[in-house]
């Protein structure tokens, strides 16, 4: 059998360069029960990048454990309801092992009628 | 009385909220724990139990995974207390406090482990600590108590001439009896060899009238062989007048000796039921 004389090796590099999401979140974490990272690591850890600015609210689903969310998403729509409405969603996608991260745009409209 | 400290663990080991739990598992396994309390900043947050440390991914944190919760117990308080705190609070461990400090833990194994001690295996019945808590813990709560001492009659005859083994299934059966006939409140334990102590917290007559009525049914039963059995009981008991809470505990054993005592006279009498101390029960404390 014969042997190669001038084999060589070669590596390719494809490198992608993005910019580090601060925190490395968006606006919400849906939880699972049995997903790798719980409500209070994410917590943890987005606390320590950007202090003081999610919460987390415990969940009361099968499935779901908790949603830990921008706290300042609440001056814009009420709690109960942007809660309501990521879980209504959330559920859909999430199941007890995953943890889906939410990007939420809220975009009030305000029309307004004044005596001239 | 078996007492907190007779029973706290002092080498536990506790985990840190934000250890990982493939970390906690591993110290489970090398320290052969399966309950942990919760540390965070220096103080006990919660418990991680064992269905924690089965069910949670090994990648969660301590803090996201621990479902426990405890309670604090002193030092110097019963084991049935422990047990108590267990049954009514869902607790899976107690802290152990001696001078304001935690100086153990006491886990629910650790507790059915000490209780297991005070059943006695052939009647299934507790054995006399139960009955001497209950009766503090009634004193304590300013209730009459009433010591309802009951001895099986002429029962080292009927060992002699039957056997040990017939004479075991006549005191299962005279336990059966009594179990069926201790009202709701009552506490029952078999206090010796062919001794039992039912404990109540009504009034005088009322103990009177039903250890009547339980002495009529082991006369009337027909035991084992259709053995002839019958019991003798003493009663003694009362209130108290004083508030301070000194000296309970003599004057709960003097009052088990109270009955004891009438009983045997009852025995000695044949009369089936004699009384011993009624009425206030202050000066027991001091009988012996």
């Amino acid at each position: 059998m014969s042997k190669s004389l001038d084999s060589s090796k070669k590596a390719e590099i494809i490198m992608r360069i993005t910019e580090f999401e601060m925190p490395p979140m968006q606006d919400a974490l849906i939880v699972g029960r049995k997903a790798p990272i719980g409500p209070e690591a994410a917590r943890h850890m987005v606390d320590v990048l950007s202090p003081g600015q999610y919460e987390i609210v415990k969940a009361e689903h099968e499935a779901i454990e908790a949603i830990v969310v921008r706290k300042s998403l609440f001056n814009m729509l009420p709690k109960e309801k942007l809660i309501a409405l990521l879980m209504e969603e959330g559920s859909k996608v999430a199941n007890e092992s995953t943890i889906v991260k939410a990007q939420v745009n809220i975009v009030l409209h305000v029309s307004k009628s004044i005596d001239l | 009385m078996r007492k907190a400290i007779d029973i706290v663990n002092k080498d536990y080991v506790t985990v840190d909220a934000l250890w990982g739990m493939m970390q906690v598992q591993e110290i489970a396994k090398d320290t052969k724990t399966d309950c942990f309390p919760v540390i965070k900043d220096g103080k006990i947050i919660g418990v991680l139990t064992k269905t924690d440390l089965i069910i949670s991914h090994p990648n969660r944190i301590v803090l996201d995974t621990m479902s426990g919760s405890f309670k604090y117990i002193e030092a110097e308080e019963s084991v049935w207390k422990a047990k108590e705190l267990f049954e009514e609070e869902k607790i899976e461990i107690l802290l152990v406090c001696q001078d304001e400090k935690i100086i153990g833990v006491i886990t629910k194994n650790d507790i059915c482990l000490e209780i297991n001690k005070h059943i006695d295996l052939m009647t299934g019945l507790y054995k006399k600590d139960y009955i001497i808590y209950k009766s503090l813990k009634l004193l304590k709560e300013g209730k009459e108590i009433y010591i309802i001492f009951f001895d099986v009659n002429n029962f080292g005859y009927i060992d002699k001439k039957f056997g040990h083994v017939v004479g075991d299934s006549i005191l299962k059966e005279i336990s059966q009896i009594l179990k069926d006939n201790t009202p709701e409140g009552g506490f029952l334990c078999r206090y010796g060899g062919d001794e039992f102590v039912l404990l109540l917290d009504k009034c005088a007559d009322d103990c009177k009238t039903l250890t009547r009525e339980i002495i009529n049914k082991i006369n009337q039963h027909e035991f084992y062989k259709d053995i002839n059995i019958s019991i003798s009981a003493g009663i003694a008991g009362g209130k108290r007048q004083s508030a301070d809470k000194e000296n309970l505990y003599k004057t709960v054993v003097n009052l088990i000796n109270a009955a004891s005592l009438a009983s045997t006279k009852a025995k000695n009498e044949k009369g089936n039921l004699t009384l011993g101390h009624i009425g206030i029960i202050d000066a027991q404390a001091s009988m012996i």
